[in-house]
Order: structure tokens, then sequence, then C-alpha cells
């Protein structure tokens, strides 16, 4: 359903202030990814770093006895990035730094619904 | 094919986006054919969205649907940055792929339909079990309710979504400087949008003379202060209750967000 995947990322990136959207495996390896502003290559790296980010974030969620990652937030001078796990593969996305933070949430969550939706069906 | 409206495009994006998925399956032009036609004999309002891969760009063809009747088609062609391309598309057109059912109130798609130009809008035949040559009226006599509709159903649901904010917890919380530069910064933004630059400002200024914001020794509660302060007075003159209520809410949204950037200190 790689079709499915990427209309959910063209959907999701008409949200004001999102500017890069991708859908990694638990290796890294992308699956889907859309911006106006990153070249195919950089979405592939981001995606490989995003990985690391998330592989890091479990090691000390084993560590610490905390249970699965589910989100990941990190802001930034010039944005905000966000990794949300989706049964299996890891959602990410690139803002703006002054977003309706909110908003973004309640958008993102959506989208991950529909990412498990797509990937079960 | 002609390019579409921008503005019946947003409404289009906007419903897919808040519709509900009913399913999603992959079919072959044939599949969709019949998909299609069990649809109109069904009176199926919503939108059936085909997406497939055309020289390596996401593609998607739209059937909009009001009561068994296709009011648009639309494809959808999207580049490799992301942006999208919308074309009509004089006839439904048959393909293989991953098709989204998306299901829609009737009034939201009556005020979609309505806002189609007629020279794009399109006829098909369809069963005669299936839709009446009265809709067109109908289309018309809900007009300006179905807008309404569609935003009233959005806000509920980004409500449900929305956690409390603790104001008890919020009022207590220390600002410091850089907190309250960054929070007024925002409310200053705010007011200019709505009355324009030099009152936006004054309207700070009046307020923020019996404050303390300068010294990094003001909480949370003057801020809350100002901002309910704004809500009753010069927010809701300019803009009416409900829309006071947005901004202001928007504004304390932000301050709670600020202050707990950094661990609530």
């Amino acid at each position: 359903m790689q079709e499915i995947l990427e209309r959910i990322l063209v959907d999701f990136l008409k949200i004001s202030g999102v500017t890069a959207a991708g859908i990694i495996d638990m290796d890294g390896l992308t699956i889907a990814s859309h911006s106006s502003r990153m070249n195919q290559e950089e979405l592939e790296v981001a995606g490989g770093l995003i990985a690391q980010l998330v592989s890091a974030a479990r090691e000390v969620s084993t560590v610490s006895g905390m249970g699965e990652v589910s989100d990941i937030i990190s802001e930034m001078e010039n944005g905000k990035f966000f990794i949300l796990s989706a049964d299996g593969v890891f959602f990410w996305f690139f803002t703006e730094p002054n977003i309706n933070l909110g908003y973004i949430r309640v958008q993102a969550k959506k989208t991950v619904e529909k990412i498990k939706n797509s990937l079960s069906s | 094919m002609g390019e579409i409206p921008i503005e019946v495009v947003k409404t289009i994006c906007s419903l897919c986006n808040s519709a509900k998925l009913e399913s999603i399956k992959r079919v072959d032009a044939s599949e969709l054919g019949a998909e299609i036609e069990n649809r109109q004999r069904q009176s199926f309002t919503g939108v059936l969205r085909l997406n497939f891969k055309e020289e390596g760009k996401l593609v998607s063809l739209y059937f909009l649907f009001l009561n068994g009747s296709i009011v648009l088609t639309m494809k959808e062609v999207v580049s490799s940055a992301g942006d999208s391309s919308f074309f009509t598309l004089p006839e439904p057109e048959l393909r293989d792929g991953a098709l989204e059912i998306l299901i829609v109130e009737d009034g939201a798609m009556s005020r979609v339909a309505e806002k189609i130009p007629n020279k794009l809008a399109i006829e098909v035949e369809v069963d005669s079990s299936a839709a009446t040559p009265e809709i067109p009226e109908e289309i018309l006599k809900f007009k300006e309710r179905i807008m309404a509709d569609a935003e009233k159903a959005a806000e509920r649901a980004l409500e449900e979504f929305k956690p409390k904010l603790d104001m008890e917890k919020l009022r207590n919380t220390k600002l410091s400087a850089e907190k309250c530069r960054r929070v007024l910064s925002f409310i200053e933004r705010e007011l200019s949008e709505i009355f324009g630059e030099v009152k936006g400002k004054n309207l700070l200024k009046l307020r923020l003379t019996e404050m303390r914001f300068n010294e990094g020794e003001a909480s949370c509660a003057e801020v809350a202060e100002l901002i309910n302060y704004l809500r009753k007075t010069a927010l809701k003159n300019k803009l009416g209750k409900e829309e006071a209520e947005k901004v202001a809410d928007r504004m304390m949204w932000r301050l709670a967000n600020i202050a707990e950037g950094d661990g609530g200190r």
C-alpha cells in the first residue's frame, strides 16, 4: 500500500507549518517520505538518523524500565521534530518553530491511526 | 482537463482529511467500475479516492458522491516536492490502484457540491433507483448550512483531543524574563493581526504598566489575567464573543506551552 502511505503523508503536509514527513521501519529504511524543502537523498538520510534516535530512546526505556517508546519530540532553534510509533513503523515529521502545537498533535495522532489502518488492511 | 478553483480544492481536501475512513482496498479497473456502480445504487454520500503511481508521481482520482450521484471527479498529481496540481476529469477514469472509501455527512457534502461551479459539475448516468433530478435544488437549499456543520464537527473533534489546562497550577508558575518576552511577543503578534500593529502594541502596554514583566518576577497568573482582560474587552468588542474566546484560548495555550517548555520553572 505504498500509494496509500504516500497519500497519508501528502495530506499531512498540507497542514500549515509542516515541512517534511516520512515513515520508516525499525531498521531506519524509508517506506515513504515527502518534503517541499528536502530532496529524496536528504529524506533517506533523515530517516536513518531518526531510526538511530528511536533506537537510543528504546535503550533508555529498556534500562529505565519505562516500557515502549511511543513519542519523541524535540524542539530546536528553527523548528521542531516529532516521531510517533505506529504499530511497528515510525511516523516522523518536521515543522516550523511557531506551529499550533495542539492542532499538529491532534492531526498527527489521526495520521498515525490512518497509517495503522492502511498497514493492517 | 481544466483546472479547479483553489477554493474548491481546499474545501475538498479539508473534507477528505476530516472524513471517516470506511475501508482501504486494492482494486483493478473493473472492480473500481463495479464499486462506483454499487455506490450509486446505495445512494452513497462520500468520496472514493483511488491512489496510484504514474511516472514516479503519486496520482489520486477523487469521485465525489452526493446521494448516489457523482458531483465531481478530480485528479490530483503530486510532484516529488509534495506540491499538488488539481484537474477536473470530464468523466470517471477507471484505473488500478489503492482505493480509499471515505464517508462524509450529507450536509457537509452538499455544502461542497454547492461550491463547485456549474461548468465543472458532471452529470453521470445512474441506475433509475439512484439519484433524483431534484438534487441540484437540494444543494442550493442547504448551501449555507453545510459549511457550518463541517466546521463544528472539526471543532468538536479538536476539543475532544485537547488536554484540559490546569489553571490553578498554571497561575502559580513563575515566568522568567525570557519566557515573559516570548509570551508577550506571541500575544502582541496576535493583537497586531487583529487590531493593527499600533493599536495591538498599545493594548499590551496599557496593561504592562501595572505588571512586573521586565524584572522576571511575573507569574503566569498576571499573564492569565491580562489574557482574560483582553478576552472580555478589546477582543470581544472587536471580534464578538465566540471568536474572542478562541483567540484568548489560543493565547492561554501558548502561555501554558511556554511556561512548561523549560520544566515549568
